[in-house]
Protein backbone atom coordinates (compact mmCIF):
# COMPACT_ATOMS: atom_id res chain seq x y z
CA UNK A 1 0.00 0.00 0.00
CA UNK A 2 1.48 3.76 -0.78
CA UNK A 3 2.57 5.61 2.13
CA UNK A 4 -0.16 8.25 0.49
CA UNK A 5 -2.66 5.80 1.59
CA UNK A 6 -1.70 5.05 4.75
CA UNK A 7 -1.23 8.56 5.84
CA UNK A 8 -5.14 9.16 4.89
CA UNK A 9 -6.17 6.53 6.23
CA UNK A 10 -4.07 7.49 9.68
CA UNK A 11 -6.00 10.53 10.03
CA UNK A 12 -8.87 8.93 9.71
CA UNK A 13 -8.14 7.01 12.78
CA UNK A 14 -7.12 4.00 11.61
CA UNK A 15 -4.57 2.46 13.79
CA UNK A 16 -4.01 -0.49 11.94
CA UNK A 17 -3.22 1.98 8.67
CA UNK A 18 -0.71 3.83 10.95
CA UNK A 19 1.10 0.53 12.53
CA UNK A 20 1.80 -0.15 8.94
CA UNK A 21 3.10 3.33 7.87
CA UNK A 22 4.98 3.71 10.97
CA UNK A 23 6.85 0.17 10.60
CA UNK A 24 9.47 0.84 7.99
CA UNK A 25 10.73 4.11 10.09
CA UNK A 26 10.49 2.72 13.42
CA UNK A 27 14.31 0.94 12.92
CA UNK A 28 15.45 4.62 12.00
CA UNK A 29 14.07 6.37 14.34
CA UNK A 30 15.10 4.16 17.28
CA UNK A 31 18.59 4.65 15.95
CA UNK A 32 18.38 8.19 15.91
CA UNK A 33 16.86 8.62 19.37
CA UNK A 34 19.45 5.88 20.87
CA UNK A 35 22.22 7.97 19.32
CA UNK A 36 20.90 11.28 20.99
CA UNK A 37 20.47 9.80 23.96
CA UNK A 38 22.50 6.37 24.09
CA UNK A 39 20.72 4.93 26.28
CA UNK A 40 18.07 1.69 25.20
CA UNK A 41 15.23 2.52 27.23
CA UNK A 42 15.13 5.77 27.05
CA UNK A 43 15.80 5.64 23.35
CA UNK A 44 12.50 3.02 23.08
CA UNK A 45 10.21 4.75 25.14
CA UNK A 46 11.45 8.04 22.94
CA UNK A 47 10.31 6.13 20.21
CA UNK A 48 7.02 4.91 21.60
CA UNK A 49 6.48 8.91 22.81
CA UNK A 50 7.43 9.78 18.80
CA UNK A 51 4.71 7.37 17.31
CA UNK A 52 2.46 8.63 19.96
CA UNK A 53 2.54 12.25 19.73
CA UNK A 54 2.44 12.09 15.34
CA UNK A 55 -0.85 9.59 15.59
CA UNK A 56 -2.39 12.36 17.47
CA UNK A 57 -0.71 15.47 15.49
CA UNK A 58 -1.14 13.17 12.01
CA UNK A 59 -4.37 15.06 11.32
CA UNK A 60 -2.51 18.03 10.51
CA UNK A 61 0.11 16.42 7.99
CA UNK A 62 0.14 18.17 5.21
CA UNK A 63 0.73 16.04 2.03
CA UNK A 64 2.88 18.64 0.17
CA UNK A 65 5.44 18.34 2.71
CA UNK A 66 7.77 15.31 3.38
CA UNK A 67 6.33 12.80 5.85
CA UNK A 68 9.63 11.11 7.08
CA UNK A 69 11.03 14.84 7.88
CA UNK A 70 7.54 15.58 9.82
CA UNK A 71 8.10 12.43 11.68
CA UNK A 72 12.07 12.86 12.18
CA UNK A 73 11.05 16.36 13.13
CA UNK A 74 8.68 15.20 15.90
CA UNK A 75 11.57 12.78 17.14
CA UNK A 76 14.28 15.35 17.79
CA UNK A 77 11.84 17.75 19.23
CA UNK A 78 11.52 14.99 21.56
CA UNK A 79 14.48 14.23 22.37
CA UNK A 80 15.73 17.78 22.56
CA UNK A 81 13.05 17.94 25.29
CA UNK A 82 14.08 15.43 26.97
CA UNK A 83 17.63 16.36 27.25
CA UNK A 84 16.36 19.81 28.76
CA UNK A 85 14.44 17.84 31.51
CA UNK A 86 17.55 15.61 32.48
CA UNK A 87 19.82 19.13 32.50
CA UNK A 88 16.74 20.58 34.36
CA UNK A 89 16.04 17.57 36.67
CA UNK A 90 19.67 15.90 37.47
CA UNK A 91 18.52 13.98 39.67
CA UNK A 92 16.56 11.47 37.45
CA UNK A 93 20.08 11.00 35.12
CA UNK A 94 20.57 8.06 34.06
CA UNK A 95 23.54 6.88 32.83
CA UNK A 96 24.46 6.12 29.46
CA UNK A 97 24.74 2.08 28.50
CA UNK A 98 28.02 0.30 29.07
CA UNK A 99 29.85 0.06 25.99
CA UNK A 100 28.48 -2.62 23.65
CA UNK A 101 30.09 -6.14 22.61
CA UNK A 102 27.19 -6.62 20.10
CA UNK A 103 27.72 -6.43 16.09
CA UNK A 104 29.74 -7.25 13.61
CA UNK A 105 33.04 -6.60 15.41
CA UNK A 106 33.22 -7.30 19.08
CA UNK A 107 37.64 -7.01 19.17
CA UNK A 108 38.66 -5.05 22.18
CA UNK A 109 39.85 -2.02 19.93
CA UNK A 110 36.49 -1.89 18.66
CA UNK A 111 34.80 -1.48 22.03
CA UNK A 112 37.39 0.92 22.95
CA UNK A 113 36.34 3.15 19.42
CA UNK A 114 32.50 2.86 20.37
CA UNK A 115 33.16 3.90 24.26
CA UNK A 116 35.03 7.22 22.67
CA UNK A 117 32.39 7.98 20.23
CA UNK A 118 29.78 7.56 23.00
CA UNK A 119 31.27 9.78 25.79
CA UNK A 120 32.32 12.36 22.81
CA UNK A 121 29.02 12.13 21.81
CA UNK A 122 27.30 13.03 24.58
CA UNK A 123 29.47 16.38 25.32
CA UNK A 124 28.29 17.86 22.13
CA UNK A 125 25.81 20.26 22.07
CA UNK A 126 22.68 18.35 21.31
CA UNK A 127 21.59 20.35 18.36
CA UNK A 128 25.06 19.51 16.84
CA UNK A 129 24.51 15.83 18.14
CA UNK A 130 20.96 15.94 15.80
CA UNK A 131 22.51 17.42 12.93
CA UNK A 132 25.27 14.77 13.08
CA UNK A 133 23.15 12.28 13.39
CA UNK A 134 20.43 13.31 10.43
CA UNK A 135 23.08 13.14 8.25
CA UNK A 136 25.29 10.27 8.47
CA UNK A 137 22.87 7.84 10.19
CA UNK A 138 19.84 9.56 8.63
CA UNK A 139 21.16 10.21 5.26
CA UNK A 140 19.18 13.45 5.43
CA UNK A 141 20.22 16.05 3.20
CA UNK A 142 21.31 19.90 4.18
CA UNK A 143 17.82 21.14 3.19
CA UNK A 144 15.95 18.09 4.75
CA UNK A 145 18.16 18.23 8.28
CA UNK A 146 17.34 22.31 8.31
CA UNK A 147 13.30 21.53 8.24
CA UNK A 148 13.88 18.84 10.83
CA UNK A 149 15.29 20.77 13.22
CA UNK A 150 13.86 24.59 12.06
CA UNK A 151 17.14 26.64 11.23
CA UNK A 152 19.02 27.90 8.29
CA UNK A 153 21.25 25.65 5.98
CA UNK A 154 24.29 27.36 6.60
CA UNK A 155 23.76 26.74 10.56
CA UNK A 156 23.07 22.96 9.17
CA UNK A 157 26.53 23.23 7.59
CA UNK A 158 28.42 25.17 10.28
CA UNK A 159 26.84 22.72 13.08
CA UNK A 160 27.64 19.87 11.00
CA UNK A 161 31.31 20.68 10.74
CA UNK A 162 31.77 21.95 14.30
CA UNK A 163 30.83 18.69 15.19
CA UNK A 164 32.58 16.29 12.84
CA UNK A 165 35.98 18.51 13.83
CA UNK A 166 35.41 17.44 17.50
CA UNK A 167 34.55 14.04 16.89
CA UNK A 168 37.97 13.79 14.75
CA UNK A 169 39.65 15.67 17.23
CA UNK A 170 38.80 13.22 19.49
CA UNK A 171 38.84 10.04 17.56
CA UNK A 172 42.07 11.02 15.60
CA UNK A 173 44.00 7.93 16.77
CA UNK A 174 41.14 5.81 15.10
CA UNK A 175 40.87 7.32 12.20
CA UNK A 176 44.29 8.04 10.71
CA UNK A 177 45.52 5.62 7.73
CA UNK A 178 41.89 3.77 8.07
CA UNK A 179 40.27 2.56 4.42
CA UNK B 1 50.36 21.22 -0.89
CA UNK B 2 50.12 24.28 -2.15
CA UNK B 3 46.05 25.65 -3.69
CA UNK B 4 44.54 23.47 -1.24
CA UNK B 5 42.79 25.46 0.92
CA UNK B 6 39.59 26.29 -1.72
CA UNK B 7 39.00 22.48 -1.75
CA UNK B 8 39.98 21.17 1.66
CA UNK B 9 36.31 23.50 2.71
CA UNK B 10 34.77 21.44 0.44
CA UNK B 11 35.85 17.92 0.89
CA UNK B 12 32.81 17.78 3.55
CA UNK B 13 29.88 18.98 0.64
CA UNK B 14 31.97 16.27 -1.21
CA UNK B 15 31.30 13.36 1.10
CA UNK B 16 27.82 15.02 1.29
CA UNK B 17 27.03 14.92 -2.25
CA UNK B 18 25.70 17.99 -1.97
CA UNK B 19 28.48 19.73 -4.47
CA UNK B 20 27.15 20.50 -8.28
CA UNK B 21 28.63 18.84 -10.81
CA UNK B 22 31.38 20.66 -12.25
CA UNK B 23 32.50 21.42 -8.44
CA UNK B 24 32.85 17.30 -7.88
CA UNK B 25 34.96 16.82 -10.68
CA UNK B 26 37.47 19.56 -9.98
CA UNK B 27 37.76 18.42 -6.36
CA UNK B 28 38.07 14.85 -7.88
CA UNK B 29 40.82 16.40 -10.31
CA UNK B 30 42.50 17.85 -7.11
CA UNK B 31 41.91 14.81 -5.01
CA UNK B 32 43.88 12.73 -7.51
CA UNK B 33 47.28 14.62 -6.96
CA UNK B 34 46.49 15.86 -3.01
CA UNK B 35 47.61 13.21 -0.36
CA UNK B 36 46.65 15.53 2.33
CA UNK B 37 43.17 16.09 1.06
CA UNK B 38 43.18 12.37 0.05
CA UNK B 39 43.74 11.68 3.77
CA UNK B 40 41.12 14.45 4.88
CA UNK B 41 38.30 12.68 3.26
CA UNK B 42 39.13 9.36 4.46
CA UNK B 43 38.81 10.95 8.16
CA UNK B 44 35.95 11.82 7.12
CA UNK B 45 34.96 8.93 5.59
CA UNK B 46 36.06 6.72 7.97
CA UNK B 47 34.16 8.95 11.12
CA UNK B 48 31.31 8.17 9.53
CA UNK B 49 31.62 4.30 9.03
CA UNK B 50 32.90 4.39 12.80
CA UNK B 51 29.63 6.34 14.20
CA UNK B 52 27.50 4.29 12.24
CA UNK B 53 28.71 0.93 13.78
CA UNK B 54 28.51 2.71 17.29
CA UNK B 55 25.07 3.15 17.28
CA UNK B 56 24.57 0.01 15.32
CA UNK B 57 26.24 -2.00 17.68
CA UNK B 58 24.36 -0.34 20.31
CA UNK B 59 20.83 -1.24 18.77
CA UNK B 60 21.61 -4.39 17.44
CA UNK B 61 19.57 -6.79 19.12
CA UNK B 62 16.71 -3.60 19.88
CA UNK B 63 13.63 -4.95 21.15
CA UNK B 64 11.65 -3.34 18.07
CA UNK B 65 8.76 -5.37 18.65
CA UNK B 66 8.14 -3.69 22.06
CA UNK B 67 7.44 -0.31 20.56
CA UNK B 68 4.44 -1.10 19.42
CA UNK B 69 3.09 -2.96 22.62
CA UNK B 70 3.83 0.24 24.15
CA UNK B 71 1.76 2.03 21.58
CA UNK B 72 -0.99 0.51 21.02
CA UNK B 73 -1.45 1.00 24.50
CA UNK B 74 -1.58 4.91 24.02
CA UNK B 75 -2.82 5.15 20.78
CA UNK B 76 -6.45 6.37 22.04
CA UNK B 77 -8.63 8.16 19.48
CA UNK B 78 -8.34 12.22 19.71
CA UNK B 79 -10.42 13.73 22.30
CA UNK B 80 -13.22 16.31 21.75
CA UNK B 81 -10.98 19.18 22.29
CA UNK B 82 -8.31 18.01 19.75
CA UNK B 83 -11.12 16.85 17.19
CA UNK B 84 -12.38 20.11 17.21
CA UNK B 85 -9.25 21.81 17.30
CA UNK B 86 -8.16 19.71 14.42
CA UNK B 87 -11.52 20.50 12.36
CA UNK B 88 -11.37 24.36 13.00
CA UNK B 89 -7.42 24.66 12.22
CA UNK B 90 -8.86 22.75 8.91
CA UNK B 91 -11.48 25.62 8.40
CA UNK B 92 -10.26 28.60 9.12
CA UNK B 93 -6.12 27.71 8.66
CA UNK B 94 -6.55 26.15 5.00
CA UNK B 95 -3.29 26.98 3.77
CA UNK B 96 -0.13 25.01 3.67
CA UNK B 97 2.27 27.44 4.70
CA UNK B 98 2.98 30.40 6.54
CA UNK B 99 3.63 32.42 3.38
CA UNK B 100 0.14 30.95 1.76
CA UNK B 101 -1.39 32.42 5.38
CA UNK B 102 0.25 35.59 4.36
CA UNK B 103 -0.31 36.47 0.91
CA UNK B 104 -4.28 35.26 1.68
CA UNK B 105 -4.59 37.50 4.47
CA UNK B 106 -3.28 40.32 2.28
CA UNK B 107 -5.60 39.82 -0.25
CA UNK B 108 -8.19 39.66 2.39
CA UNK B 109 -7.23 43.17 3.11
CA UNK B 110 -7.04 44.41 -0.06
CA UNK B 111 -10.66 43.04 -0.67
CA UNK B 112 -11.84 44.70 2.57
CA UNK B 113 -10.32 47.93 1.62
CA UNK B 114 -11.79 48.38 -1.65
CA UNK B 115 -15.31 47.40 -0.69
CA UNK B 116 -15.51 49.34 2.56
CA UNK B 117 -13.82 52.91 0.96
CA UNK B 118 -16.85 54.22 -0.69
CA UNK B 119 -19.06 53.19 1.95
CA UNK B 120 -16.53 55.12 4.49
CA UNK B 121 -16.14 57.83 1.62
CA UNK B 122 -19.50 58.71 0.65
CA UNK B 123 -21.57 60.88 2.09
CA UNK B 124 -24.54 59.99 3.84
CA UNK B 125 -27.72 60.29 1.11
CA UNK B 126 -30.77 61.20 1.85
CA UNK B 127 -33.61 58.46 0.90
CA UNK B 128 -36.22 61.09 0.72
CA UNK B 129 -35.78 64.14 -1.37
CA UNK B 130 -38.23 67.39 -1.22
CA UNK B 131 -37.69 68.91 -4.18
CA UNK B 132 -39.98 71.57 -4.21
CA UNK B 133 -43.17 72.85 -1.99
CA UNK B 134 -46.00 74.33 -3.63
CA UNK B 135 -47.62 76.46 -0.49
CA UNK B 136 -49.36 80.28 -0.20
CA UNK B 137 -47.45 80.52 3.41
CA UNK B 138 -44.24 80.05 4.65
CA UNK B 139 -42.39 76.66 4.85
CA UNK B 140 -39.97 74.76 7.13
CA UNK B 141 -38.53 71.39 6.02
CA UNK B 142 -36.41 69.04 8.35
CA UNK B 143 -34.59 66.38 6.58
CA UNK B 144 -32.30 64.38 8.17
CA UNK B 145 -30.23 61.19 7.61
CA UNK B 146 -32.42 58.92 7.79
CA UNK B 147 -36.00 58.08 5.88
CA UNK B 148 -37.59 61.05 7.38
CA UNK B 149 -38.56 64.32 5.96
CA UNK B 150 -40.64 67.09 8.08
CA UNK B 151 -42.46 69.53 6.20
CA UNK B 152 -44.25 72.43 8.05
CA UNK B 153 -46.86 74.28 6.45
CA UNK B 154 -47.81 77.65 8.29
CA UNK B 155 -50.86 79.68 6.85
CA UNK B 156 -50.85 83.48 7.43
CA UNK B 157 -54.62 83.79 8.43
CA UNK B 158 -55.51 80.57 10.69
CA UNK B 159 -51.94 80.02 11.56
CA UNK B 160 -52.67 75.84 10.62
CA UNK B 161 -49.60 73.68 10.53
CA UNK B 162 -49.09 70.82 7.74
CA UNK B 163 -47.17 67.62 8.42
CA UNK B 164 -46.13 65.34 5.50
Amino acid sequence: MKERELIERSQRGEKDAFQDLMVPYQGKIYSLLYGMVWNREDALELTQEAFVKAYRSIRGFRMASSFYTWLYRIAVNLALDFRRQRVANPEIQKTVDPPSTRGPDSSLLRKELNEQIRMKMAQLPPQHRAVLLLREMGGLSYKEIAKVVGCRLGTVMSRLHYAREEMRRTLAPYLKGED
Amino acid sequence: MPGCGPFRSLLEKYLDEALLPQERASVERHLRGCRRCQGELEELTALRAHLREAVEAGVADAPLARIWEGVAERLEPPTIIERIWGAGKALFFPFRSLKALAWGAAAALVVLFLVTLPLVTAPPTPSVVVESVESEGSVMIFQGEDEIAIVWFFEEEEGKEGMR
